[in-house]
């Protein structure tokens, strides 16, 4: 879930300024002694260490201690890791929070062991027993407990209008049944009795992601108020047993960590303080990181991180990214789109080439298959590429030789790999043009670009899907199985047999029969699918050579506990 | 002069009440639903739902203008659904 790069998922809403209270706290900061660090956009960040009063332990930490990474972090909603669903509230969380089991930075095949030493599945794959480690404590210096397990699990399924608690309840797991879901035979013992199969493997993924970040209950529920379950008091606070722990958060401004002093899951990182600035401008992410002022930019666009890669003192690291761009035909409303030849027809019509080479300038790699370049199941093989002729003899078949109109819906923001999304409109507009298709782009922000999709009420559409969960099932139950009324749904294709193939696949773990399931699916969908996939963008960070051993992927984020800066 | 006062004191209720009613109206017209707003785009429909009877938006409009205006009189705007605040405090 905590994907990052270019991707547009969890950037539901951009703001532009900030609010009179936030204005005055950052003018005011200094001088009033509060806590507020002036970050915003200019001032040496390391500089800003030496605040007043407040007193903070970070101020002890030198620059070579303390990581800045510029990105745009206005989409967090909150730190409270059982509700943290968007990019920097997950980025943090993932640092704050430890769980059962954790993916490896790089090696998103398989879960490792965290604060559970070992783990059992039962045949049936519905009975999971987890094992935890003697002796973990939290930052509070709370001893981890299964208590603390149960405590966590029950968050979830609690707390009100909380937008990542479906990772947890599509297992079935809710509010009334968790108490008999989720046990604990003994005090270093969870139980996890699922009460309908699903995969195992995501089973294990979602466990690794922060809505399963593991709360120190004693701390929270001495903070809970009214129904919050703590919440409130998790937007200040963390209570954790990851390598770090919250000093602050101020909404639009800026995100804190410092080095948990109790830590003992692992060593102890050398960078002991992150800083995440809000800076949503890409020029001023680049600029920053020019001048010294921030270590890592995250949101540079393909052009500027072209232009950087002759910088001698940047480097610029990537990795594909596991979600995709892609175009979506509604077969219902779209009356040429019901037809399998008019969508293959717009398959053939795609530059797909020009599209990575001259808009992204490289930020993308070519994908055709629902599954990303990363994941099992993921298909390399490319069974279209831009053949006007060929688009034009299947629009004949499909009964349409002149062509038809259609309105392409896409969000004002960004596209994935640091482009506009207008600029690809534009070019799919192009390319669609030269074989008959007229196509009317239309811009609107992206809430209502979502709401209308998912009302099923678009002809066209331009947009991303990514990672919540590193398991092929998150990616083929939203293109295959309308049942989820996701993508497929959303598009008004229903496709009995594919759905029933998808569900078979979701529940095998990783052998050589899923495998084959998901080329079959790859296929289904590459040849009727009402999907044109554009590209898999990349994750790009643009980092000061004064930063060793970067590593990353698009689950993970940054390795900060590997991170070394000179 | 105290039925000048008296005057404008109950045009200002109407201008206070007209001004909800346009403020309220204007929040249901827009394109976008506030609820997938705030889940985001893989949120299953089902949460969708729960979210937006938690949050009484699945109630007859009137009903909700009501409910506002109840809230409002005690001087309660709210929590934000963006940054989970109450709005009087931003």
């Amino acid at each position: 879930m905590a994907r990052r790069g270019g991707g547009s998922r969890h950037t539901r809403h951009s703001r532009t300024r900030l609010t009179r209270r936030e204005f005055l706290a950052i003018t005011a900061g200094g001088a009033a002694g509060a806590i507020f660090v002036p970050l915003a956009t200019e001032g040496a960040v390391d500089a800003a260490v030496a605040q007043p009063a407040a007193a903070r332990p970070t101020g002890a930490y030198g620059p070579t201690q303390t990581v800045v990474v510029v990105h745009d972090i206005s989409d967090a909603v909150s730190l409270d890791p059982q509700r943290a669903y968007e990019f920097a509230s997950t980025a943090a969380d993932r640092w704050m929070y430890a769980t059962l089991v954790r993916f490896r930075t790089g090696d998103l095949t398989r879960v490792y062991p965290e604060v559970a030493h070992a783990w059992d599945v039962s045949k049936d794959a519905r009975t999971y027993t987890f094992r935890l480690r003697q002796g973990v404590k939290f930052a509070s210096g709370n001893p981890l407990t299964a208590a603390d397990v149960l405590f966590t699990f029950q968050r979830v399924v609690n707390i009100p209008k909380d937008p990542a608690s479906w990772l947890i309840t599509q297992m079935g797991i809710n509010a009334e049944n968790v108490d008999e879901v989720v046990t604990a035979p003994d005090t270093h013992t969870v139980v996890v009795a699922l009460p309908k199969p699903f995969s195992p493997g995501a089973f294990l993924a979602i466990m690794a992601n922060p809505v399963a970040g593991i709360v120190d209950s004693r701390a929270v529920k001495a903070h809970m108020r009214s129904g919050d379950l703590g919440s409130t008091w998790l937007n200040d606070h963390s209570a954790g047993a990851a390598p770090y722990e919250l000093v602050q958060w101020t909404r639009l401004v800026t995100i804190e960590l410092s080095a948990n002093p109790n830590y003992n899951l692992g060593p102890a990182p050398a960078i002991k303080r992150i800083v995440w600035p809000n800076i949503m401008e890409s020029t001023v992410q680049r600029d920053m990181l020019l001048r010294g002022d921030a270590d890592i930019a995250e949101g540079l666009s393909a052009s500027q991180l072209a232009a950087l890669r002759e910088n001698p003192r940047i480097s610029i690291a990537q990795t594909p990214d596991l979600s995709m761009t892609y175009l979506g035909m509604d077969v219902k409303n779209v009356p040429a789109f019901g037809k399998v030849q008019a969508r293959q027809a717009v398959k053939w019509a795609v530059d797909y080439q020009g599209i990575i080479r001259d808009l992204l300038a490289g930020n993308g790699i070519p994908l055709q298959g629902i599954i990303p370049k990363g994941l099992f199941g993921y298909d390399a093989s490319l069974p279209y590429h831009h053949d006007p002729a060929k688009a034009k003899a299947l629009l004949g078949e499909a009964g349409y030789p002149n062509g038809f109109t259609v309105e392409l819906l896409t969000s004002t923001g960004q596209a994935a790999g640091g482009i506009s999304a207008a600029d690809l409109a534009a070019k799919v507009k192009n390319d669609l043009a030269a074989v008959g298709i007229t196509v009317n782009v239309r811009q609107v922000a992206s809430d209502e670009l979502y709401s209308t999709y998912r009302a099923q009420k678009a002809q066209m559409v331009l947009a991303q899907w990514s990672v919540d969960y590193p398991d092929p099932d998150d990616f083929a139950k939203p293109f295959g199985d309308y049942t989820q009324k996701s993508l497929a749904w959303r598009l008004q294709w229903y496709d009995d047999p594919l759905a029933k193939l998808v569900q078979h696949a979701g529940i095998l773990e990783n052998t050589p029969g899923r495998a084959v399931l998901y080329r079959k699916i790859n296929q289904i969908e590459a040849q009727d699918g009402p999907f044109a996939m554009l590209y898999q963008p990349m994750v790009s960070l643009a980092a000061s050579k004064r930063i060793q051993h970067l590593r990353f992927d698009p689950v993970n984020g940054i390795d900060f506990a590997a991170l070394m800066k000179t | 002069m105290s039925r000048f006062l008296i005057r404008r004191g109950l045009l200002a209720l109407f201008v206070v009440f007209g001004v909800t009613l346009v403020t309220f109206v204007i929040s249901h017209v827009v394109p976008a639903d506030p609820v997938v707003a705030y889940l985001g785009d893989h949120a299953p429909p089902s949460l969708v739902a729960q979210v937006r009877a938690q949050l009484g938006l699945d109630r007859p409009l009137p009903e909700q203008y009501l409910i506002y205006l109840d809230q409002l009189s005690h001087g309660n705007l709210g929590i934000s659904i963006m940054d989970q605040r109450p709005v009087g405090a931003l």
